[in-house]
C-alpha cells in the first residue's frame, strides 16, 4: 500500500512570470486532516487547483495515490472529492437534484446516498427549495455533500466553513473528524479561521507568498504555542533536578538543544529565578515564551508581531 | 463520458430555460405558419419580413447562442465544469458531453418547427413567405400540397434530419466560443454577429466564385438551408457531410483551446 496519498515535488506555478507557487514539495499521508493556512493570495487555492487538474503546473510534479503522469492523475482524481472556492451547484435545482446530478456525473448507481448525504450535512428538510434560495452556509453544506459522493479517499475543501453558523461549524468539524477517524479519509482543508483549523486539523501546512513556510503536526504546534519559561543555562541536568526537588514540578522539558521549557510557575517567575540563582546555576536566557495561534502564524510567515 | 452526457441531460430536463425556449419556438412556429398561410391567401401582403422574424432560421440564430450560453458558458459560472474535471473526467470528455447536450437542446427547440411543417404539408393548404423562406419554412412553402407516398415520407424524414444536422453544424461554432469566452451574453452577441456576417458574405458570394466555394464547404453556404423534397439525394448527402465535417472541426478547435486552459 502506498504510504502517501498526495506528494508534490518542487511544484511551481507562474502567471505572467509571477510565481503563485514556488518549489512546493509536500506529502499527505492517509487518514490525516491537513490544515492549509495562508493569507489571501498565499497560493492555497492555486495548490488545490493544481491537484484537482483545474490548472497545470509550470514545473514540478504531482503524485496521487502513487501515480504520476497526466492520464494517470486524471484517473486517480476519481478518488478525490473537492470543493474549491465555491460549491459546484445548479442554482435552479433542489439539494437532492444537485446531488443526483453529481451522482450521475460520477457514475454512482446507488440512489440511497442522496438522502444519506443530505442527512449527514443537515439538509434533509430542504424539500423543494432551490439552491439559489439557500443561505451561504446551506450552499457550503451542499458543496461538502457533493464532494463526499462516491466515498472519496482524499477530500479537498477550500474554505468550507465560510458562511456557516457556529452550530454548522461544529457539525462540519465533527463530520470531517468522523470521516478521518472512521473511514481513513485524508482531508486537505484551507481556512482563514485559525482557531477552527486548530480544533479540526491533525497537521498544518503554513503557506505564504507561494512558498511552504512550515509543516507541523498538531502536537508540534501546541508545543510551539504553549506558554512557558525558556531557560538556557550551563547545566540543564542540574536545573531539571532542582525543578523537581525544590519547585516540586515535572511539567518541564529538556529540549535536544539543551534548552529547558518550564510550563509551571508562569506567574511566579521571580521564585524560579531565585531558586536557580541560589543553586549556583548560570543562566544565559530566562524569558517568557509562547504564542497564540495567530501570533505563531504571523511569526512563521515573517510578520513582526511576536511575544 | 456517458455519465457526463447523462448528467447534463438530467440537468437540461430540470432547467426552466429549455422549457421557456421550447415555448418560444412553439409560439414562433405557429405564428410563422399563420403568417405564411395568410400571405398565400393574400391577406397579409408585405408581411414577409415579420414572418421571417418568426422563422426557424432566425429564431435559431438567436436562441442557439442563448442555449450555448446557458448550457456551456453557464456551467463555468456555476462551477459544474470545475466539478467535472476535478472528479477525473478528461477535458475531451467534458467538451463532447457539453456539445452533445447543446446539440440535443437544439433538436428539442426545433421540434415545434418540424411538427408545424409536417402538419402544414398534410393539410394541403398553400403557404408563402416570398424569397425569405429558408429551412423548415422553405419546405413548407415549396412542398405544400405534396401527396405523400411512403417514398415521399422517407424523403421528408431525410430532409428534416438533414436540416437539423445543418442547424446543429451552424451552431457548433458556439461551442469553442462558449468554452473560451465563458460569458453567455458574449456568446449570444458573437453568434448573432456571425449569422449576420455569413448572410452578407452569402449575398456577396453570388458574384464571387471564390467566396461561394469557401462558403459551400461550410454549413452556412451552398444553399444547405434550402433543402426540400425536390432536392437531389447527392445534394442532401453533401449537406450532411459538410455539416458533420464542420462539427468535427469545431470540436477539434474547442479541444485545442480547452485542453490546457486554466479553469478559474
Amino acid at each position: 500500500m502506498n504510504k502517501y496519498i498526495l506528494k508534490t515535488n518542487n511544484l511551481k506555478k507562474s502567471y505572467n512570470g509571477i510565481n503563485a507557487l514556488n518549489d512546493v514539495s509536500l506529502t499527505l499521508e492517509s487518514g490525516k486532516i491537513y490544515g492549509l493556512i495562508g493569507q489571501n493570495g498565499a497560493g492555497k487555492s492555486t495548490f488545490m487547483k493544481l491537484v484537482t487538474g483545474l490548472s497545470f503546473p509550470t514545473s514540478g510534479s504531482i503524485e496521487l495515490f502513487g501515480h504520476v503522469g497526466e492520464k494517470e492523475l486524471q484517473l486517480e482524481r476519481k478518488r478525490i472529492g473537492a470543493m474549491i472556492e465555491y460549491p459546484s451547484l445548479v442554482s435552479n435545482m433542489t439539494a437532492k437534484d444537485n446531488l443526483r446530478f453529481h451522482r450521475i456525473m460520477k457514475g454512482i448507481p446507488n440512489k440511497e446516498i442522496e438522502d444519506e448525504l443530505l442527512e449527514l450535512v443537515g439538509l434533509s428538510d430542504t424539500g423543494k427549495k432551490k439552491a439559489k434560495n439557500f443561505s451561504l452556509g446551506m450552499k457550503q453544506r451542499l458543496g461538502i455533500a457533493i464532494a463526499l459522493i462516491g466515498n472519496p479517499e482524499l477530500l479537498i475543501l477550500d474554505e468550507p466553513i465560510n458562511g456557516l453558523d457556529p452550530l454548522g461549524v461544529v457539525e462540519i468539524r465533527n463530520l470531517l473528524k468522523k470521516l478521518c477517524e472512521e473511514k481513513q479519509v485524508t482531508i486537505l482543508i484551507s481556512s482563514h479561521n485559525l482557531p477552527e483549523l486548530y480544533q479540526t486539523a491533525t497537521d498544518y501546512i503554513i503557506i505564504h507568498k507561494g512558498e511552504i513556510k512550515e509543516t507541523l503536526t498538531l502536537e508540534k504546534l501546541e508545543e510551539n504555542c504553549k506558554h512557558h519559561i525558556l531557560i538556557n543555562c550551563d547545566s540543564p541536568e542540574k536545573l531539571a533536578s532542582i525543578l523537581e526537588t525544590e519547585l516540586k514540578t515535572n511539567n518541564f522539558k529538556v529540549m535536544p538543544n539543551r534548552e529547558v521549557k518550564l510550563y509551571d510557575y508562569l506567574d511566579k517567575k521571580d521564585l524560579v529565578a531565585k531558586v536557580i540563582f541560589e543553586n549556583g546555576i548560570i543562566t544565559t536566557n530566562f524569558s517568557a515564551q509562547g504564542d497564540t495561534l495567530e501570533n505563531y502564524f504571523i511569526s512563521v510567515i515573517g510578520g513582526n508581531v511576536n511575544v | 463520458m456517458f455519465n457526463l452526457i447523462q448528467a447534463d441531460l438530467f440537468k437540461m430536463r430540470k432547467t426552466v430555460a429549455i422549457k421557456v425556449l421550447f415555448l418560444i419556438t412553439t409560439l414562433s412556429s405557429l405564428i410563422m405558419a399563420v403568417i405564411a398561410y395568410s400571405i398565400a391567401k393574400g391577406s397579409f401582403d408585405g408581411m414577409n419580413g415579420i414572418g421571417f422574424m418568426f422563422s426557424d432560421i432566425n429564431i435559431i440564430s438567436i436562441l442557439g447562442g442563448v442555449m450555448a450560453g446557458i448550457f456551456i458558458s453557464g456551467d463555468f459560472e456555476n462551477k459544474i465544469i470545475h466539478g467535472s474535471v476535478s472528479s477525473g473526467n478528461s477535458r475531451g470528455a467534458v467538451i463532447i458531453s457539453k456539445a452533445v447536450t447543446f446539440f440535443c437542446s437544439i433538436i428539442v427547440i426545433l421540434i415545434p418547427y418540424v411538427v408545424v411543417t409536417i402538419v402544414a404539408l398534410n393539410i394541403g393548404n398553400k403557404f408563402n413567405m416570398g424569397n425569405v423562406a429558408l429551412g423548415f419554412l422553405n419546405v413548407m412553402t415549396i412542398d405544400y400540397g405534396t401527396v405523400f407516398s411512403s417514398a415521399e415520407v422517407l424523403k421528408l424524414l431525410g430532409v428534416i434530419i438533414t436540416l437539423i444536422i445543418v442547424y446543429v453544424a451552424q451552431l457548433s461554432i458556439c461551442v469553442p466560443i462558449a468554452l473560451t469566452t465563458k460569458k453567455p451574453v458574449i456568446v449570444v452577441g458573437i453568434y448573432y454577429g456571425v449569422t449576420i456576417l455569413v448572410a452578407q458574405l452569402s449575398a456577396l458570394g453570388e458574384n464571387n466564385s471564390v467566396l461561394k466555394n469557401i462558403l459551400s464547404v461550410m454549413p452556412y453556404g451552398g444553399n444547405y438551408t434550402l433543402i426540400n423534397l425536390n432536392t437531389g439525394t447527392e445534394d442532401i448527402v453533401k449537406a450532411v457531410i459538410v455539416s458533420l465535417v464542420f462539427i468535427v472541426l469545431m470540436l477539434g478547435v474547442t479541444y485545442s483551446l480547452f485542453r490546457k486552459a486554466e479553469i478559474k
